[in-house]
């Protein structure tokens, strides 16, 4: 382009290199003013400073991309999470929302980023735990601090039962979970303080259906409820056992040799995921456990823990019937 | 003897049970249900008062806490090997796709409604890191060094997943919608 094919007196013969200082802000206010009082009237240096400036906007948008010429970046840069969250140091903030003015993808990530972010948050506002939940941990709080004095003042005796009733089942690592061990233990204690109490059932009923319906209820799990009539044992009813388990069930029977607690824990709580698989769990085991005899085992819907005053041989034959005739 | 169980259990009630609320969110989060959440948190709070000798009074208690949590979480999926990771990530052809708006349009709108189960259902089927950098941060406000600090990961690893799970979580959320659409 140049003023004689342009024609006419409003044309300089060359542009006025003072131009690419005006586009840059960098003459000084006088300067300034006689070359803006020149464009007015001077098509040619109009026309060679939007020339300059679209030169100008892409070369920053190529300097901001790194990408080349394209409005996209290849992928979105992950420090925009960052961004979003107040994350990042001001010279990276600025270089990101600078990229931002040029990258329509990182745009379009961002806006998404967000829209999650406070989908998220409106979210957070309504996850409130039950009322119940607190006066449980009160309870287990509570009944962890008893089980703690009375660790204490159990003799070695009872801590070398459990150990020896852990090797015994092969069950080793739950020498690492002591919530595990604590879970035994709280079963043997269930049946000494509650079973072998006044009040052994909250539910009492010698229908192992309608005991069944009412676990169903409490739980919302389906329990099978083991008839031990032909082995000499009756039904009384059950109770639930939240400190051993939150949807624990303890079925009480009555036989010939004193009372019987057989606590079932359903799959899919988190004290179940503790027990080992089916295939590695499903003998039946039987140890003295703190006076008491104890049988642990477990089928693909529940794990099991049989307790009764009486020696472990005397157990394991109640336990593995059961086993042996669960669904 | 009773004196000092007993001041045990206020100290920690004192120092944990504020942070019941933020727990249950996690778990909630982790696990995707409403019972099994609360079986996590109980079995937190028991894990964590038995360990309670072992945490530094009045220093973050919520870290400490939901650390905790965590572990006993991810221990049951181990040996349960109880979830596969579900989804795999968009592949890299996928992720290249360009995203073709920049403002907040309908279907933007329409993610910010949708009711909470729905969000909570689908944030459970993201794979557990990205589950638990969404958790941390924006369902639980942390910061980007608390929640590596709970994950045991670098800040800027938290940075990464939290940016490829809220884009795979928008991702199946608005196939959510696209589904309940058609149906």
């Amino acid at each position: 382009v140049t003023g004689q094919s342009l024609g006419g007196n409003d044309w300089c013969a060359a542009p006025d290199p003072r131009l690419a200082a005006l586009l840059d802000g960098e003459l000084p206010p006088s300067g300034r003013q006689q070359l803006e009082d020149h464009l007015r009237v001077c098509a040619r240096c109009r026309a060679d400073l939007a020339q300059q400036r679209s030169v100008q906007l892409l070369l920053r948008r190529t300097a901001a991309t790194s990408l080349g010429s394209n409005d996209w970046c290849a992928a979105p840069d992950p420090r925009l999470a960052a961004l979003l969250d107040g994350e990042l140091a001001p010279s990276e903030r600025q270089q990101l929302e600078d990229h931002l003015k040029v990258c329509a993808r990182c745009r379009a990530d961002l806006v998404q980023q967000r829209s999650i972010q406070l989908l998220l948050r409106q979210t957070a506002a309504t996850l409130t735990p039950s009322p119940a939940l607190r006066a449980k941990l009160n309870m287990s709080t509570s009944r962890a601090g008893h089980r703690s004095r009375r660790r204490g003042i159990l003799a070695l005796g009872g801590l070398a039962a459990a150990v020896a009733l852990l090797a015994l089942t092969g069950l080793l690592f739950l020498a690492s979970q002591p919530l595990s061990s604590a879970l035994l233990a709280d079963a043997v204690r269930a049946h000494q303080d509650q079973t072998l109490g006044d009040a052994p059932v909250t539910f009492a009923s010698a229908d192992s259906s309608a005991v069944a319906s009412w676990a169903r209820q409490q739980t919302g799990k389906s329990f099978d409820v083991p008839d031990l009539e032909p082995v000499g044992y009756r039904l009384l009813g059950a109770r639930m056992q939240p400190d051993v388990g939150l949807r624990a069930v303890a079925l009480v029977y009555e036989g010939s040799s004193g009372r019987l607690t057989c606590t079932i824990l359903p799959a899919g709580a988190p004290s179940w995921l503790r027990w080992p698989s089916a295939a590695r769990f499903e003998r039946v085991h039987a140890e003295e456990l703190d006076g008491a005899g104890l049988a642990t085992w477990a089928d693909a819907e529940s794990a099991y823990v049989m307790v009764a005053n009486v020696r472990p041989a005397a157990l394991l034959p109640l336990a593995r019937f059961v086993a042996a005739n669960s669904p | 003897m009773r004196g000092s169980e007993e001041e045990r259990r206020e100290a920690f009630e004192a120092e944990m049970l504020p942070h019941l609320r933020g727990a249950y969110r996690l778990a909630r989060a982790l696990t995707g249900r409403d019972q099994d959440a609360e079986d996590l948190v109980q079995d937190t709070y028991l894990r964590a008062f038995a360990g309670f000798g072992g945490y530094q009074r009045n220093t973050n208690a919520r870290a400490w806490l939901l650390t905790i949590l965590r572990r006993i979480y991810l221990n049951g999926q181990r040996r349960a090997h109880a979830r596969p990771l579900l989804f795999p990530l968009p592949g890299p052809d996928e992720a290249d796709e360009p995203v073709d708006t920049h403002e907040p349009g309908p279907e933007e709108q329409t993610l910010r409604t949708l009711e909470s189960a729905v969000v909570l259902e689908t944030l459970a089927q993201l794979r557990s890191p990205y589950r638990e950098a969404l958790a941390l941060v924006d369902l639980e406000g942390m910061r980007y060094a608390e929640a590596a600090a709970i994950l045991g990961c670098p800040v800027g690893t938290v940075m990464s997943r939290l940016h490829r799970g809220r884009l795979e979580l928008a991702r199946r959320l608005q196939n959510v919608r696209s589904q309940g659409a058609a149906g």
